[in-house]
């Protein structure tokens, strides 16, 4: 009953407190809130401004090809079904395309290699048409990245049509008929692309938007920063309950330092969890956020809460009072969650190192934990990020838990 | 009559500094007994000790009969800290329920405790405000009602009145006289000789962490032979002579010389009571008019100062 008691207490001390209401629940909302409606119109329907993509079309038909395949990818990407979208323009190479996004007069660049159009006609083994992107434009980036992905994928299943048309006949009329396949493949993946172009635009049936899903990968995030401050939070209550005296007054009822602790913890662990839950309700009910199947989002749920709380215990374990916790509490968990990539969440071309980096910060595990659940992958496929955030979390808990009680026992409080 | 508290030889330092000093003391049950003494004398020391919150360096202590800082110890002992030790953010009822389970206790008996408690120290009707919306002396009132939830063996009071209004410090000083009625055993710190001196059946003077002086009030003022003071406000002054001299030779009487002005006489008497009519009769005879006369009994103010050389409140 004290442990229930000591738990119990701490939550409605800290869902009376308006600035901690606001930083648990009302600025990762907020935070994702704004990004979602800028992108979206007062209707709901997502509103996506034109990207600008500079294209080089390097690509050299091989002698007597029947198609040019980089002119053809060009002329889809241009089509008036497609301007609301991207606005091509043309650059004479690779550099002055990349260079076009460096100043930011483009969002992305697309190279068309040489070998394009025979790697089309299986003349070489293969070609890469390489996209570059702006990370600090994360939206144009996506948008350009998902048309020229699609439209490229239709161009490999031509090219894909016309080899088995060419395998298939024999003789000496093989070859003319393997060209005139490929053009018709070629010009009916022209309009495929342009109904593929429209399903990012204006998704249909049940695949989330474009916005929604941006906007599930900046709650996910904001979510995990926030829980972690809502953890320290809670572990610092050890050292306002010092500095009000009540700490002291605790210890002189019989009521043991273990079940002090247990009962704080309890009672982190309960807000952190009502935090998560009313974020995941609300943001689902708002921003049409579907955050997965229900027994990953709870086990994501848990390790997370579990990570926060023992990582907040572990800071708090090297705080000397509640005036340090501010300064301390926002250059450590900003600069883990930055590195966690909770700050990025959107970006999807970040060099690989960041990628490794945020392997070394219990948010980034958290994060990668969340992608898969919205991925909505299964417990097996998210095991190792739910493994080792978990881990993290009992790690930082073996750490300081010993501190705090040395720190917080009966005898030291006084 | 059993010992309520029983401390031997305690000792307590923090590096260089002795805080409580090979403290012996015994306190009776239903005994309510103050220790006075400065700031810094050692009294919140020698309470931590009790309450189980300091580890001794040397010396023992035992509440209701067990070893102080034991779970029994706690469960018999109920502490007023000297600063208010309450949630700001929950409201009156919400601490006391809150500080009642911390004793174990629960459900209607707990409920009924804290509606008893609430209506003694007169916030039955607040009971559903924050505590941060109280006055000082509000807080004070409901800080000692956390303390006696469990009706506890033993309340330890650390300095209740410190900083409040005289209002509510009289309220407190009535609410402890009514504990020690019930039979709890109070010990209660202060370095408000008044308070010592209104409410204590016995008093520890505690200076520099030693036990300088124990006993009644009565027993105190004994032991350094202190008298009762009588002061004399003249109509004018007394003549040709030293207003002084006219009350010389008086049985019982001493004069305080150098007095304290042409038209003031300060005089010391073994017992005021008896003294007043020979003096007035001398005054009469000697032409000597009195405009007014103050008698003060002997103090702890006075005591502490004939054993330490220092004011009580320096």
């Amino acid at each position: 009953m004290k442990l229930a008691a000591l738990a119990w207490r701490d939550v409605r001390r800290q869902f009376r407190s308006g600035l901690l209401l606001v930083m648990m629940l009302g600025a990762p909302l907020l935070l994702t809130g704004l990004i979602y409606f800028a992108f979206s119109s007062p209707s709901g329907t997502p509103e996506i401004a034109t990207v600008t993509v500079a294209v080089a079309d390097l690509d050299v038909p091989p002698a007597g090809a029947p198609l040019a395949a980089g002119r053809m990818l060009v002329a889809g990407l241009s089509r008036p079904e497609l301007a609301p979208l991207l606005h091509i323009v043309t650059a004479d190479s690779a550099d002055a395309a990349r260079a076009m996004v460096t100043r930011g007069d483009a969002g992305a660049a697309l190279v068309i290699p040489a070998d394009f159009s025979a790697a089309m006609l299986d003349e070489v083994p293969s070609a890469t048409a390489s996209l570059f992107t702006d990370p600090a434009r994360p939206l144009g980036a996506g948008v350009a990245r998902d048309v020229v992905q699609r439209a490229l994928d239709t161009f490999s299943g031509s090219a894909l049509a016309a080899r088995l048309t060419a395998v298939h006949v024999t003789g000496p009329a093989a070859s003319a008929l393997a060209g005139r396949a490929a053009a018709n493949f070629a010009m009916s993946a022209t309009r495929a692309m342009r109904n593929r172009a429209v399903d990012v635009a204006m998704p249909q049936g049940d695949s989330p938007s474009f916005v929604t899903r941006m906007a599930a990968q900046v709650m996910g995030a904001m979510m995990i920063f926030f829980v972690f401050f809502t953890g320290a939070y809670g572990a610092s209550s050890f050292l306002r309950e010092q500095e009000e005296g009540t700490l002291a007054r605790l210890y002189t009822t019989p009521t043991t330092t273990t079940t002090v602790l247990a009962g704080k913890f309890l009672g982190t662990a309960v807000t952190l969890l009502v935090q998560v839950a009313v974020l995941l309700s609300v943001s689902s009910l708002v921003f049409g956020i579907r955050w997965g199947r229900p027994l990953p989002v709870v086990l994501a749920s848990a390790a997370m809460v579990l990570a926060a709380a023992g990582f907040g215990v572990l800071l708090v374990a090297f705080v000397r009072n509640s005036r340090q916790t501010g300064p301390m509490f926002g250059v450590v968990l900003t600069a883990t969650g930055m590195i966690g990539g909770l700050m990025t969440s959107t970006f999807t071309s970040l060099p690989a190192g960041f990628e490794l980096a945020s392997r070394f910060t219990p948010q980034g595990w958290a994060m990668a934990a969340w992608r898969a659940c919205l991925d909505g992958r299964g417990v097996a496929s998210m095991a190792l990020p739910l493994a080792v955030t978990l881990a993290i979390g009992a790690t930082c808990l073996a750490v300081g838990v010993p501190i705090m009680r040395r720190r917080f026992s009966q005898g030291a409080v006084s | 009559m059993r010992n309520a508290v029983v401390v031997t030889g305690l000792s307590k330092h923090f590096g260089e500094t002795v805080a409580v000093d090979a403290v012996d003391l015994e306190v009776r049950e239903g005994e309510l007994f103050s220790l006075l003494g400065p700031n810094g004398a050692g009294k919140t020391t020698l309470m931590s000790m009790l309450a189980g919150l300091l580890r001794p360096d040397a010396g023992r202590a035992t509440i209701a009969g067990h070893p102080a800082g034991s779970a029994a110890a706690r469960a018999a002992l109920g502490v007023v800290p000297q600063d208010v030790a309450l949630y700001p953010d929950l409201s009156a009822r919400e601490n006391l329920i809150f500080w009642g389970r911390m004793y174990g206790l629960g459900g209607n008996a707990l409920r009924r405790r804290c509606d008893d408690l609430l209506a003694i120290v007169g916030l039955a009707e607040r009971q559903r405000d924050r505590v941060d919306t109280f006055s000082g002396g509000m807080k004070r009132r409901l800080n000692i009602a956390a303390a006696l939830l469990h009706a506890p063996d033993v309340v330890m009071l650390d300095e209740p009145t410190v900083g409040i209004d005289p209002q509510s410090r009289r309220a407190i000083l009535d609410y402890v006289r009514t504990l020690s009625r019930s039979g709890t055993t109070v010990l209660y710190t202060t370095h408000y000789m008044e308070e010592a001196q209104e409410l204590s059946h016995r008093i520890g003077i505690l200076d520099k962490g030693r036990l300088i002086a124990l006993g009644t009030h009565e027993e105190l003022v004994r032991i350094v032979g202190e008298r009762d003071v009588i002061d004399l406000e003249l109509a004018s002054p007394a003549g040709a002579t030293e207003p002084h001299e006219a009350f010389d030779g008086l049985p019982g009487v001493r004069v305080e010389v150098p007095s304290r002005g042409d038209d003031h006489v300060r005089l010391l008497a073994d017992d005021s009571t008896t003294a007043l009519p020979s003096l007035f009769a001398r005054a009469a005879a000697r032409n000597v008019p009195v405009r007014s006369v103050v008698i003060t009994e002997p103090n702890l103010e006075s005591v502490f100062l004939q054993l330490t050389g220092r004011a009580l409140r320096d």
